[in-house]
This record gives structure tokens, C-alpha cells and sequence, in this order.
């Protein structure tokens, strides 16, 4: 049994204030960099029991939602450190536009899943454009992430013409097949399936509209909506809730409907049942339906916790099911979906027994500074201890709970940043033997906090560059090093300690610090 | 492709003439689709579409037509479309056409539109549509649409935007 994580390769055990990300934050955030920073086609970390990509072993669940966890960790925890978690976004979406990732699409457009389209097996040709129509369990992800990096970084990047390209050529087989969107024709793709179905949403699989993955298109909307200054997420809610009502959001058993099978308007009810489904939807759903999240779920919650020790808890998981004569169980991730909810919607028992619990049970490691819980597939010890972790729980569902706030989600979706926070000081660049432990304007005082420590295994100075520097009322300023002022300027002119390299180009300050400097920072104007 | 390009149809209008999208080569349009035994969604869109058409100075009215697309082609016959509109929404032409012909125009306009029992409909069933108004161009194109969430000033002053930019 473990008792507590293994020490980070961080100092960030010293420099945690109140406003500072704590080591395990910091932990989380390193461990989606280190994932993603492999190279292309090296899943280390991520690869899941089924391999076929249609579980939440699929790297697209850990990918997009590994995503969500940093947006969520930007907007309310680094709000003034966008450089720590652009490149991390940049190289999420160049995974998820992969061929390992999608696919997958290829087989399940020929549908045959029990829950919707078994009868369809042998009659619809496989499709390769993974985009064009349903799989929006791989499109809308792809859109979320990018409306999100749109928004989050005021960057257009993916409206070019084919910035989202799709690629396959391959040696054995086929032919070279290039599919081309752009964050436009993504959206629009999406927008227009979701009209023609009468807002119910566009299926995952052929026929099979599940309200889970519906619920990542209804962000994405909100975020185009932020850039745009649309209304198109209310437009879709607003139809989503009149066409849902036909079957009711849950069942009688006060679950929550997974899917409708399209053709024969029949709702498929989380009969077993499932927590992760009630998680996962309860978790994104609580954007912008908060009452009925918070009037269903916990009743749903509380049939599956297992109260533990010193509080902590886990989740009761769900038994093997008999598919087509052969007892499965796959990658559904109900401890990491309990988590996250319970983080949206502040319940900070759960919240906090489920963390104590992986910390606890789970073996948490920290290759390369990222807080890492190996996978697991045993279910449960011969104590009937909760063993099991699949790799998005590590990667994406446990960073997510640690990133986020109470209502952190619904905030996101109701209260936008404006222009006003991208003319901001903002730290745009960060190099990769520091990490941001705090990074927070307050106009009133004029004055931005941001807190750095440097990585175990990083050398070197630190280099930062914030910009924004000059703005209204921002004109004389000085860098303070844990209270000490190490450095001024006023007018283009830069006064500085000299075991401090500052330079000021144009708008931005580019700051060089020894490892030994490295600690908390104030930088505020007159 | 944005929205839906350039819809095609090929439908009888409420005085019992077959029309296509070439019939109206040259002006804008404002297509709505619909059935004349919608109590609610249909009374209230071509109530508000009305008062937004009336807002038009009469050179931009002049060159706008509306039309209102029936879902519901098994009772909405050119006969009953007209008597419904003349009354009560006179701006709007109606086109109705064979379940065949509605079809190809509800794809076309990637329109949702599904028959489903209502009680409280004298002949038992309802036809719950998509409730957008589409704007589309002198050259056939889709310019834009607006939804029911979008208020009529919005419409209003949108729609007048963009056709004395045109």
C-alpha cells in the first residue's frame, strides 16, 4: 500500500501559497506536457485494455479532455500565464489530428454496437473522413480543443484554410486520403448535423446520438459564441432541451438516458447501471444546465460510493456484461468521471476522498515531474480495495479534478474573459526547466503576481517573456524578487540587478534568472 | 462549404404553379419552413417575420421574397396554403409539392422536420420543424439564417444591413 505520492521532481513543495498551484497541480499539468511531448506515434503513458480506440482508452478522450482539465487550470488558476499551456495545446490538437487516433472511424462507421445500430452491421460501407458525418465523438473534441485554443489564446491559427488536415497514406492499403477542414467548416459540418436532427445531437456511431458526447459540440459553441459574438450554444441548448424532451433527460430508474438509437426514436437507458455515464454528463452538463445536474446526480453518485478510511472513498465498479456470449469489461474511467464531477460541482468530500484514495491505493509516481498513476487492471485487491486505473484517469480525469474549481465549468461557460484580460501582462513564454506556480493580474493594484520553481530536472536560467508590459495606466513599473526590487523601467529604459538579465522589446519584457533566483515575483506600474 | 450553399427545389406554389429555385433568380428570399396546423412555433414565426418584413422600406421589400415551405404536404395542399397565408401572413408564398418534392427541399435546406402523434390535433398528429428563417441571396446562394433565439430587432436590423449592402 502506498501512503503518499514519491517527492516531485520540483521544488514547488516550498513555494505554496494560497494562490499557488500545489505540487500535484503542478504534477498534473507536467504529466499531460510529458504525454503529449512524445513522439509522433509513441503513446507511452496512454495505451488502454481494448486498443481498438472506442473506450476511454481511445487517446481522443485523453487527449480532448487532458485539454478541458488545462483550459479549466488557465482560466481560473494561471489566468496570466497563457505560455504555460499553449504549447501543450498546440501539440494536443497535432496528436489528435493523427491517423492512430481516428482511424478507428473506418470500422465503426460499418456500425454493429448493441446499443443502437446492430442492426446496421453489414449494411453501411466504412468511412474514412472521420468528420463528415456522425463520429462526433472524435469531432467534437477536435472542434472543443480548438474553439478553446482560439479563445484561450486569442489565436486564429486554425481558421487557415485546411489547418485541420487529416491525413493517411498509407504503405499496405488504400490510397493517400486527405481530409481538410478548418475551424469553420468543423463547426459548420457539426452545426448543420445537429439542425438536421432537430437538435438531439449528431451520433457517435452510426444511428446512436449519445448525450455525452453532445456535450463537448455545446462548448465548443460557446467558445465560437466568446470569439464571435454568436449565440449559436444557446440556440443548440435551447433545441437540445425541446428535443429531449420527447424522452426525458432520465430514466425511470433516475439514471440518465445514454443514448437514443436515431431511427426508431428508442432511448437507451443507463439500465445496469453506469457511473461513468452520469459522471461524464453530469460533469460537462453542468455548463449550462446546472439545476438539473444538481438535481439528479448526486442521487446517482450516491448508489456507487464506497466510503474508506481516513476519509477516503472509491467507486463501486461496474460487473463484466455478456457481449455477444464473452464477459467484458472496458476502459470506462468511473473513479476518474467521479472525480471530475464531483470537482464541477464542489463537492469537496467526494472530491477530496477520491484524490486521498489514488494517492493512497493508486501508486502514484512522478516520471519526468508529472504526476503519474500507472495503469491497473486489477479491479480490486484481495481487500476489495479499489485497484483499478486506466490511463485517462491518470492523464486527463485526475488533472481535470485537480485543475478545476467548484462550478469551474459552468463559470467558464457563463463569465467569458473580455479584451480587456488580453491586454493584460501576460507571461507568453516560459522555458521548460520552470514551472508557473502562480501567475494572477490585479488591475486594481496594478501589480502581477507570478510565482516560478525551477524543475529538478531542468538547468539552467529561467526565461520568461510577459507582454503587455505598456498599457492604460501601465507605465513606470518594477520587478520585485520575493519583495526586493531587482530591476525598473519607465520609457523604454530598463534599470536592472545585474544578476538579472531584463530586456524590454517593444511591448514585452524578457526576463533571464539565475536557477538560484527563481521564487516569487511581483512586477507592478505607477 | 459554408451553411448549406445553394439549396435547389422543385415545388408548386399555393396557386398551383410548379416552382423551382430559378423562379426567383434575382430577388433575395426569406424561406421558412412549416405546416398551417402549427398552433405555436408557425403563428408566432410568421407573426414576427411579418413585422420584420413591414419594417422594410418598400425598395428593399421590393426585392425580397418570402416564402413559407410547407413540411406537412399530405394536408397542406396549394389550396389550403393560400387560404392560411392570404389571411393571415399575405407577404408570404406558399410552396408545398408531393412528399417526394418536400423531402428533396427539407435535405436541401438540411431541414429537421419529423411527424409524430398530437392529441390535440384534429387529425392526430403534429410535424415539429426546424424554425429558422433563411436568407438567401439574388444569385441562389445561402447568405444566413436566423434562429428562434434570435430577436426580431436583431433580425430586423441584420436583415436591412445586408440588403442595402448588397
Amino acid at each position: 500500500m502506498n501512503t503518499l505520492p514519491a517527492t516531485p521532481l520540483s521544488n514547488t513543495a516550498n513555494r505554496v501559497s494560497g494562490n499557488c498551484l500545489d505540487a500535484k497541480q503542478i504534477g498534473s499539468i507536467r504529466q499531460i506536457e510529458n504525454i503529449v511531448s512524445q513522439p509522433d506515434g509513441e503513446w507511452a503513458m496512454m495505451g488502454g485494455r481494448s486498443g481498438l480506440q472506442e473506450d476511454f482508452g481511445a487517446f481522443r478522450f485523453q487527449l480532448a479532455f487532458a485539454g478541458l482539465a488545462l483550459a479549466l487550470g488557465h482560466y481560473h488558476r494561471l489566468p496570466n500565464a497563457p505560455g504555460v499551456f499553449k504549447p501543450i495545446f498546440e501539440k494536443l490538437i497535432h496528436k489528435l489530428l493523427l491517423p492512430g487516433v481516428w482511424v478507428y472511424w473506418q470500422y465503426v462507421s460499418q456500425a454493429g454496437a448493441p446499443n443502437g445500430n446492430a442492426h446496421l452491421w453489414g449494411k453501411l460501407p466504412g468511412q474514412w473522413d472521420p468528420v463528415k458525418k456522425d463520429n462526433i465523438m472524435y469531432s467534437a473534441y477536435l472542434m472543443l480543443l480548438t474553439r478553446l485554443y482560439h479563445y484561450l489564446f486569442d489565436d486564429d491559427r486554425y481558421t487557415a484554410k485546411g489547418a485541420l488536415t487529416m491525413s493517411i497514406n498509407p504503405f499496405t492499403f488504400g490510397e493517400n486520403m486527405v481530409f481538410e477542414y478548418d475551424e469553420e467548416s468543423l463547426s459548420e459540418t457539426i452545426y448543420w448535423q445537429m439542425v438536421e436532427n432537430g437538435y438531439l445531437g449528431v451520433a457517435c456511431e452510426p444511428n446512436c446520438i449519445f448525450q455525452v458526447c453532445n456535450q463537448p459540440s455545446i462548448l465548443a459553441f460557446r467558445c465560437e459564441d466568446f470569439i464571435k459574438g454568436t449565440s449559436r450554444a444557446d440556440e443548440v441548448t435551447e433545441g437540445y432541451l425541446k428535443a429531449w424532451d420527447e424522452f426525458g433527460l432520465t430514466g425511470e430508474n433516475g439514471h440518465s438516458i445514454v443514448n437514443i438509437a436515431h431511427d426508431s426514436r428508442t432511448p437507451i437507458p443507463n439500465a445496469l447501471p453506469w457511473l461513468w455515464s452520469d459522471a461524464w454528463l453530469a460533469a460537462l452538463m453542468h455548463a449550462w444546465n446546472p439545476e438539473h445536474v444538481r438535481n439528479t446526480y448526486p442521487g446517482q453518485l450516491e448508489e456507487f460510493l464506497i466510503p474508506g478510511p481516513d476519509g477516503t472513498c472509491a467507486i463501486r465498479l461496474w460487473e463484466p456484461i455478456d457481449l455477444r456470449g464473452s464477459m467484458e469489461t472496458i476502459d470506462t474511467a468511473d473513479f476518474g468521471w467521479a472525480a471530475a464531477a464531483a470537482s464541477e460541482l464542489g463537492d469537496e468530500a467526494t472530491l477530496s476522498g477520491l484524490l486521498s484514495h489514488a494517492d493512497r491505493y493508486m501508486n502514484p509516481t512522478w516520471p519526468n515531474g508529472g504526476l503519474y498513476y500507472p495503469r491497473n487492471d486489477t479491479r480490486y485487491d484481495e481487500d476489495g480495495i479499489l485497484r483499478q486505473v486506466e490511463p485517462i484517469t491518470t492523464n486527463a480525469l485526475l488533472p481535470y479534478a485537480r485543475l478545476n474549481v467548484a462550478n469551474g465549468l459552468r463559470e467558464f461557460y457563463t463569465r467569458p474573459w473580455t479584451s480587456d484580460h488580453f491586454g493584460e501582462p501576460l507571461i507568453t513564454k516560459v522555458s521548460a526547466n520552470v514551472d508557473v506556480l502562480e501567475a494572477r493580474y490585479d488591475a486594481g493594484a496594478q501589480d502581477m503576481r507570478f510565482t516560478l520553481a525551477a524543475r529538478a530536472d531542468g538547468a539552467g536560467d529561467a526565461k520568461l517573456r510577459i507582454e503587455n508590459v505598456n498599457g492604460p495606466r501601465r507605465e513606470a513599473w518594477k520587478l520585485s524578487l520575493d519583495g526586493v526590487e531587482i530591476g525598473s523601467g519607465r520609457d523604454g529604459r530598463v534599470l536592472a540587478n545585474e544578476a538579472f538579465g531584463v530586456v524590454l522589446t517593444d511591448d514585452a519584457l524578457q526576463l533571464s534568472m539565475p536557477r538560484q533566483k527563481i521564487g516569487s515575483y511581483s512586477l507592478s506600474w505607477s | 462549404m459554408a451553411g448549406i450553399g445553394r439549396p435547389t427545389f422543385n415545388l408548386v406554389d399555393h396557386d398551383g404553379l410548379a416552382v423551382t429555385e430559378a423562379t426567383y433568380t434575382g430577388l433575395w428570399l426569406l424561406v421558412y419552413f412549416g405546416f398551417t396546423h402549427c398552433r405555436v412555433v408557425c403563428p408566432r414565426s410568421l407573426s414576427r417575420l411579418t413585422r420584420v418584413l413591414d419594417s422594410l422600406p418598400a425598395q428593399l421589400s421590393a426585392a425580397l421574397q418570402p416564402l413559407y415551405i410547407s413540411v406537412d404536404p399530405e394536408r397542406d395542399r396549394p389550396d389550403v396554403m393560400k387560404q392560411y397565408l392570404e389571411h393571415r401572413y399575405p407577404r408570404f408564398t406558399g410552396l408545398t409539392g408531393s412528399p417526394e418534392q418536400v423531402e428533396a427541399a427539407k435535405g436541401a435546406f438540411r431541414i429537421f422536420a419529423q411527424r409524430k402523434p398530437d392529441p390535440d390535433d384534429p387529425d392526430g398528429y403534429a410535424v415539429p420543424h426546424t424554425s429558422f428563417a433563411y436568407l438567401i441571396g439574388p444569385d441562389g446562394c445561402y447568405v444566413t439564417h436566423w434562429a428562434e433565439t434570435r430577436s426580431e430587432d436583431e433580425i430586423s436590423s441584420d436583415l436591412k444591413q445586408r440588403l442595402v449592402s448588397s
